[in-house]
């Protein structure tokens, strides 16, 4: 049973002309798919099995076209649309895509018309992860325009408390104040930074088929590809990129710098916990377990780095 | 906010052949504009519908107005691009990369130049700029180049007017026959037979130097190993090459351990690398 509130703040997005995209079952699992009504707490309850990020960075998007001589920008005619039911996890990556993609027109004009909304059945504050910390302070640590705990409303943008302001629901305001170093993230940093010769990557590069379904499942994954499209039309499109496909370093002559599964789940995991961390101060894994989930041959990517964790504890002793 | 993904469009100006199948592009602005740039930076230059990828600017730093490309034919992108004539347009990105900001300051003074296959484009624009600011009066500079045979040798007219101002030493695996006899006289010729390495042995190498090596990441390792402790890791740059689609430290194409190729480099210290564990 969804609460009358919920369907309440739902109804008024729709009266308002938001587009809303949340999860609904398509072909036995939970797609991220445009709403007509209230999805079931059931499925709220649960992290997707598909990320969010296809509606905010759609995998194939216009950057520019070549017309009469002149470059000419194109940019997504965007509605208003609103993420109904963001985990915390997913509002996590959702603060790093926008640290990310700051300079990023494109992306930006995608952004301004969104309404982030989190749901979280059970007080944000008691989801658990190794790979950032989660405490009293977690709706402070994460950015969205409405949250919904329970049945609690939260806004920290001003774009949340109007919305709610004008579907007559009570809420409180809360502030973003992301944490300036988050100890987890820095010692998992440490960890996997220096981890190259373990034999962790030996072990997941025999099983690994590089068949790439976790980054596609990936809420913070990001990579993307510039390419041209000749035809009738002469244009640049960003395509979301993957870097378990073999062309994704190859260069001319045919040479390709990762060239072997466990080479390319190292540079996987290397990104996410390495170079975003140093780039952003930001986790690049948000512990959704999505990828887990998708895996066809079982790799966790939680229970890899506990075992890293685990392994640079015994070197210590 | 600035559209850091869109092109300018520059015109052809003159295009004329180069050694190893390349073809050398002089650029200018369609606007007007001043294309501002260090020795040793990059740009994404494109041809709309075919695509963009990563060419070296090969020109003298200290000229703005016109700007140079050195484009070797391998693939779809290249060969139309080497295919272009005066009048034509191409579109570029950049300037992009970290390039040599400070020649001039370079510790130690010296340079010694190590340059091999199509990453030998960029000592152009350095060897330029040390020319025509005078750098040459108050060190030494000396190029080792290696190349396969004569006809692959780039710039090899320009070299000539190099050679006044800096010590230029060719080996080429396959070197011309023409020691041929003139006068009765074996003339001596103008190159050395082997590899880059192998004129270590037979030349005065200049030392203590700054290193700079352009090339395939085999040449350096034989280097490094070559020169031994000639090399200081903190004194030697390295230019690095990978697949780049953004230029700007986001697609992650490029990445090398904890850097990106096209925003950290594509100069990097050998240092910079020993410290990151990058294996060359
Ligand atoms: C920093 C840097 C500087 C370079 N400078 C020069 C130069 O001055 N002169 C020169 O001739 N070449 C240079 N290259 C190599 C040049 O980018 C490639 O030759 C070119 O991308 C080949 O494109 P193509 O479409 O002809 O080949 P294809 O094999 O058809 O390539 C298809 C696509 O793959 C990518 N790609 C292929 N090879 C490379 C590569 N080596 N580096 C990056 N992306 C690649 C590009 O996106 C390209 O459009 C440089 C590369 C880098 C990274
Ligand atoms: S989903 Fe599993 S098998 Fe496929 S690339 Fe990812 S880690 Fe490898
Ligand atoms: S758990 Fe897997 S899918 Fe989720 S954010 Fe981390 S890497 Fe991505
Ligand atoms: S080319 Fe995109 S990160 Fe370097």
């Amino acid at each position: 049973m969804t609460s009358d509130m919920i369907i309440k703040f739902f109804n008024c997005l729709k009266a308002e002309k938001y587009n809303i995209y949340g999860p609904e079952i398509q072909d036995d699992e939970s797609d991220i798919l445009e709403l007509q009504e209230v999805p079931d707490l059931k499925l709220l309850e649960k992290v997707s099995a598909r990320p969010y990020k296809y509606h905010l960075m759609p995998i194939r998007e216009v950057l520019y076209k070549y017309k009469d001589n002149k470059l000419k920008e194109e940019f997504l005619k965007t509605k208003k649309q609103a993420f109904f039911g963001m985990s915390v996890f997913d509002l996590k990556a959702l603060e790093l895509y926008d640290r990310v993609f700051q300079n990023d027109v494109y992306y930006q004009n995608n952004r301004k018309n969104l309404l982030a909304v989190g749901y979280s059945s059970i007080p944000a504050k008691n989801y658990k992860t190794i790979f950032f910390t989660i405490d009293e302070k977690i709706l402070e640590n994460i950015v969205f325009d409405v949250f919904i705990e329970g049945t609690k409303f939260y806004a920290q943008s001003y774009k949340g408390e109007k919305i709610l302001k004008k579907c007559g629901l009570k809420y409180k305001k809360i502030d973003y104040n992301p944490r300036k170093e988050d100890k987890k993230v820095l010692a998992i940093k440490k960890v996997v930074e220096t981890s190259k010769d373990s034999k962790l990557w030996e072990e997941l590069g025999k099983i690994c088929l590089a068949c790439g379904k976790c980054t596609i499942a990936c809420p913070t994954c990001f990579c993307f590809d510039i390419e041209s499209v000749l035809g009738p039309e002469k244009k640049a499109e960003r395509c979301s990129g993957n870097c378990f496909y073999d062309d994704f370093t190859r260069i001319a002559g045919g040479h390709k710098f990762l060239n072997n599964p466990k080479d390319k789940i190292f540079f996987w995991y290397y990104h996410k916990f390495v170079r975003i961390p140093h780039e952003y101060g930001l986790p690049g894994c948000t512990d959704c377990g999505r990828c887990t989930a998708v895996c066809p041959v079982g790799i966790d990517i939680e229970k890899n780095i506990v075992k890293l964790l685990k392994e640079v504890k015994n070197k210590k002793r | 906010m600035q559209n850091v993904y869109l092109p300018k469009i520059a015109k052809v100006m003159d295009s004329y052949n180069e050694a190893d199948n390349s073809a050398v592009l002089t650029l200018r602005m369609k606007d007007g504009s001043r294309f501002n740039f260090h020795a040793g930076q990059f740009a994404m230059v494109g041809y709309p519908g075919w695509g963009e990828a990563p060419f070296d600017i090969c020109s003298s730093p200290l000229n703005s107005k016109e700007f140079q490309f050195c484009i070797r034919q391998v693939g779809s992108l290249s060969e139309k691009l080497a295919g272009l004539k005066k009048g034509d347009e191409v579109t570029v990105r950049g300037p992009l990369g970290n390039g040599f900001k400070a020649l001039e300051d370079l510790e130690p003074k010296n340079i010694l130049f190590l340059g091999g296959g199509c990453g030998f484009v960029t000592v152009r624009p350095i060897i330029k700029y040390i020319i025509e600011k005078g750098l040459y009066k108050d060190r030494k500079v000396q190029l080792l180049y290696g190349a396969r045979a004569e006809e692959n040798i780039l710039f090899k007219e320009e070299q000539k007017e190099w050679k006044k101002y800096v010590d230029v030493q060719i080996a080429l695996e396959a070197p011309p026959f023409s020691a041929k006899a003139s006068k009765g006289r074996p003339k001596k010729s103008k190159y050395h037979k082997g590899m880059i390495t192998d004129l270590f042995k037979k030349i005065e190498i200049v030392s203590p130097a700054s290193v700079i090596m352009c090339g395939p990441p085999i040449m350096y390792r034989f280097c490094i190993q070559g020169l031994g402790d000639k090399i200081k890791p903190e004194a030697t740059y390295l230019l690095m090459e990978r697949r780049m689609h953004c230029g700007l430290g986001v697609c992650q194409h490029c990445a090398i351990g904890p850097y990106y190729v096209c925003k950290d480099g594509p100069v990097f210290t050998l240092e910079m690398l020993q410290m990151a564990g990058v294996q060359l």
